[in-house]
């Protein structure tokens, strides 16, 4: 009887601290995607419910060339960046583990960008991108080469916010591979060394294979950052020029909040959700394959 | 003459002296931008649209930034970041530890699929539930309020998950020796569990602090007034305007910048694990 009641008694405890952290998870996490899926099949706009079309948003959206062109943009700017954010970063975490003197200084620098906040920097980079008090246009013109057109034109636009972007995260991953490195024992290396293998084979044989999980957790992580990549969009180029910048979550918030199709754009909304989640689920697999 | 590495390899002085200039390339490159900002923020506006641009100002206006303060609406705007950052981040490390320590130390049945059930959450990005946790926040009537910009982000499962892990590492006999003396949980949890967390809590708290700091897709949506706008959407609407001056915009960003660097270098500890921590999501 005593033992019953301690029970039931462990149970209104638990319940008492799970309550509010899970009716916020309820309300603002499971409701929302669940309605999210609702809504992605009634006309909807603004916040007036339609009528129930089934799969005609998805139709709409497979027939709309703007979708299209925000998809493939959200794979361009992953595209772009993803070399960076994987090879780069390593290296720069490769130097910033040795042990030379004055490396935390440098170390400091590199999470400099890390930690600045996006809205902030994406405007001094258009300030920097300016085509004539910009550095960049002042250094190539000091070289002697052409201004460039940056985030004027709608071929130039996409690099540059790429570069930016890189600019911005590459010590964020760095971070991610320092403590991958870290966890590398040294007796690796001393075996490795005393066979004659030099620096660089140390690398390609030891240092990577050892940091494959570390690897795909960064292209994972690059790869979910890179598709929810708004705010620089937003204050750099509105997705423009001519869209040319407009990448799937930019899309969504448009038709959503500019164009009030709020039906549509729940649907947008659930092939994101099914993509994001593909990229979780290949990397589990991914892992569990390596293992 | 030659020295030992970290790793044991022989550096000699020559490579020695190619890695500090590589690293000083690089370093450069990440820290420009950010200067190049400074120098022309302190720039009076006669002096900012000069061509070639100059590097150092040739009159330090500093009165640039007391322009910024007072013109636009940013005291307004830097007050309501406080709020929400302090709530919010305030909120997520309560409503997480809270949720986690009977997930980490309680035993009851559907505790663990309660455990995955919240788990399976961060494979949700908040940027794609916007369309219907407006049309929930517009039921609530909370439409460009602080509640508004506050509650949906009062809780995230990845700190939950965070918390959860860390509470597990803590032996159990501390709590048993509690419970016999008579210790209710919730003073465990607040005067035990929690106290010998601090640093989880640090660490979370200053990764919600940048997060939440940087946040601008949800303001973005949820108000519309400039009374409410956090510095993030304050600043984005700072640039969009007809006539704004490019040196005091440039203070602007610079003002925005300021308090996660200050937070940086305060607890540089606590932000590099936040960010190694992060890889655990996936």
């Amino acid at each position: 009887m005593r033992n019953w009641t301690r029970k039931q008694r462990e149970i209104m405890t638990a319940t008492l601290f799970l309550i509010p952290g899970f009716l916020l998870y309820l309300s603002f996490f499971v409701y929302p995607l669940i309605f999210c899926f609702y809504m992605s099949s009634f006309r909807w706009t603004t916040v007036v419910k339609g009528n129930f079309i089934g799969i005609a948003n998805f139709i709409g959206m497979a027939r709309e060339p703007l979708f299209w062109n925000a998809l493939w943009n959200s794979v361009y700017l992953t595209v772009g960046t993803i070399p960076a954010y994987v090879v780069l970063s390593l290296l720069l975490a490769i130097i910033i583990n040795q042990r030379i003197k004055g490396i935390g200084i440098f170390r400091t620098c590199y999470y400099i960008p890390v930690v600045t906040s996006l809205v902030a920097v994406a405007i001094i980079w258009i300030w920097l991108y300016d085509y004539r008090y910009g550095l960049f246009n002042t250094v190539l013109a000091k070289v002697g080469l052409p201004r460039g057109t940056w985030l004027r034109r709608d071929n130039t636009a996409m690099p540059s916010l790429i570069l930016m972007l890189i600019w911005k995260r590459v010590g964020f991953f760095m971070v991610l591979y320092l403590a991958g490195l870290q966890g590398i024992s040294e007796t690796y290396y001393e075996s490795a060394r005393i066979d004659g293998a030099n620096r660089w084979q140390c690398l390609i044989y030891i240092t990577v294979p050892l940091l494959r999980p570390v690897i795909f957790v960064v292209i994972i992580m690059s790869c979910i950052m890179t598709w929810r990549e708004f705010t620089s969009i937003y204050v750099m180029t509105d997705g423009g020029p001519l869209h040319s910048t407009e990448v799937l979550i930019y899309y969504l918030y448009d038709v959503g909040f500019n164009s009030y199709k709020m039906g549509y754009g729940s649907a947008v909304a659930v092939v994101m959700f099914v993509i994001l989640l593909a990229f979780t689920l290949s990397q589990w697999r991914l892992r569990k394959a390596a293992q | 003459m030659q020295k030992k590495s970290d790793s044991g390899t022989t550096i000699s002085v020559v490579s020695r002296v190619g890695i500090y200039i590589g690293l000083s390339v690089l370093a450069l490159i990440c820290l420009t931008p950010l200067l190049w900002a400074l120098l022309n923020s302190l720039k009076p506006l006669s002096e900012i649209t000069i061509l070639p641009p100059t590097w150092i100002p040739k009159t330090i206006r500093w009165e640039n930034y007391i322009d910024v303060w007072n013109t636009g609406n940013f005291p307004r705007y830097f007050l309501n970041s406080a709020i929400v950052t302090l709530f919010k981040v305030a909120g997520r490390i309560l409503t997480a530890s809270l949720l986690a320590y009977p997930l980490a130390r309680l035993r009851f049945r559907g505790r663990d699929a309660l455990f995955l059930f919240v788990l399976a959450g961060m494979m949700i990005s908040p940027e794609i539930l916007v369309i219907p946790r407006y049309l929930l926040v517009a039921k609530l009537r909370w439409i460009d309020s602080y509640q508004g910009l506050i509650v949906p982000g009062l809780f995230t499962p990845f700190a939950c998950f965070v918390f959860r892990q860390f509470f597990l590492s803590i032996p159990m006999e501390l709590e048993e020796a509690a419970l016999i003396d008579g210790c209710s949980r919730f003073r465990i949890f607040w005067c035990i569990i929690l106290p010998l967390s601090k640093p989880a809590l640090a660490v979370m708290a200053i990764f919600a602090f940048r997060a939440v700091w940087n946040e601008l897709l949800w303001p973005v949506i949820v108000t519309n007034s400039d009374k409410m706008r956090v510095v993030t959407l304050g600043l984005a609407f700072f640039k969009s305007e007809e006539i704004v001056q490019y040196n005091l915009l440039l203070a602007a960003c610079i003002l925005v910048i300021i308090p996660p660097i200050v937070a940086f270098f305060v607890f540089q500890k606590h932000f590099v694990q936040g960010i190694s921590l992060s890889g655990l999501k996936y």
